[in-house]
């Protein structure tokens, strides 16, 4: 079946840097962030992250557009004692966020 | 707005990197509990303000109503005496966490049609609780409040204060 392009789910793709003395791996920090989102707003209103690439302390997660501003409101509340997530910049594309950095 | 110089006025801890963050000073403040809070003219004093301690000290230079209880005569009060009320993060987050945001955002709404000055805090206790003002200005979407209202009272409101105190 072919999906009319504007009924099209359109994303948005945050890009983060994640701070601590320890490293973490990707399926880890993947669980861990919608375990956050589902903390912040339920099981069924929470944004659903995916986590496109982990490395060297800095991150892309991708969210649905209706949800962005759910999510960076959860980003921006969440703390842990270990590790921090600093939001950087967000884009509708990563290819608009690779070369903004 | 982006050349304003940010002030945290609620970090409880010494944070060097703050330059880091956008910050151009943040400050670790005292905290005044009651009528006998001690007024500590080196530091940011914020008095404590809540339904079991509902009494103001003489002297303060921000609220911190931690419940977001509304008291009009305190908020008019707090206006007359060219003060401000703290948005704390960490107090947000407990209201979001327990379920109580919409008693924030009526707490917000009487704030802003009372027109008291108010400055956005992030009451950091460590390095990984800190946030950037872009990040505070993000929760305080969640209050009702514009980007350029919450970076404006993190720049010019705690501003006016430091200015007030002499700084």
């Amino acid at each position: 079946m072919v999906v009319k392009k504007s009924a099209r789910t359109v994303y948005r793709y945050i890009l983060f840097d994640y701070l601590s003395q320890s490293g973490k791996r990707a399926d880890e920090l993947q669980r861990e962030l919608n375990q956050v989102m589902q903390q912040m707003y339920g099981m069924v209103g929470a944004p659903h992250l995916k986590l496109i690439s982990f490395s060297k302390g800095r991150g892309i997660v991708r969210c649905g557009r209706s949800q962005f501003v759910q999510a960076r409101r959860a980003f921006a509340l969440y703390i842990n004692p270990t590790y921090r997530i600093r939001q950087v910049r967000s884009s509708g594309t990563l290819k608009g966020l690779r070369e903004g950095l | 707005m982006g050349t304003s110089p940010f002030f945290d006025l609620d970090v409880r801890f010494e944070w060097d990197g703050y330059s880091q963050e956008g910050y151009s000073k943040v400050f670790v403040p005292n905290a005044l509990e009651g009528k006998s809070g001690r007024y500590d003219p080196a530091k940011v004093n914020i008095a404590l303000f809540s339904n079991t301690k509902a009494v103001l000290p003489d002297r303060f230079d921000m609220v911190n109503f931690s419940g977001f209880g509304v008291n009009v005569d305190v908020l008019s009060l707090i206006r007359d005496k060219e003060k401000a009320v703290e948005f704390c993060l960490a107090d947000v987050r407990k209201a979001v966490l327990s379920g109580r945001i919409s008693q924030a955002q009526f707490f917000s709404n009487v704030v802003r049609s009372y027109k008291v000055p108010y400055v956005f805090t992030s009451g950091a206790a460590s390095i990984y609780e800190v946030k950037s003002p872009k990040e505070i200005a993000f929760v305080g979407e969640m209050l009702g409040f514009t980007q350029r209202q919450v970076l404006s009272s993190m720049s010019m409101t705690a501003e006016m204060l430091l200015s007030n105190k002499g700084w």
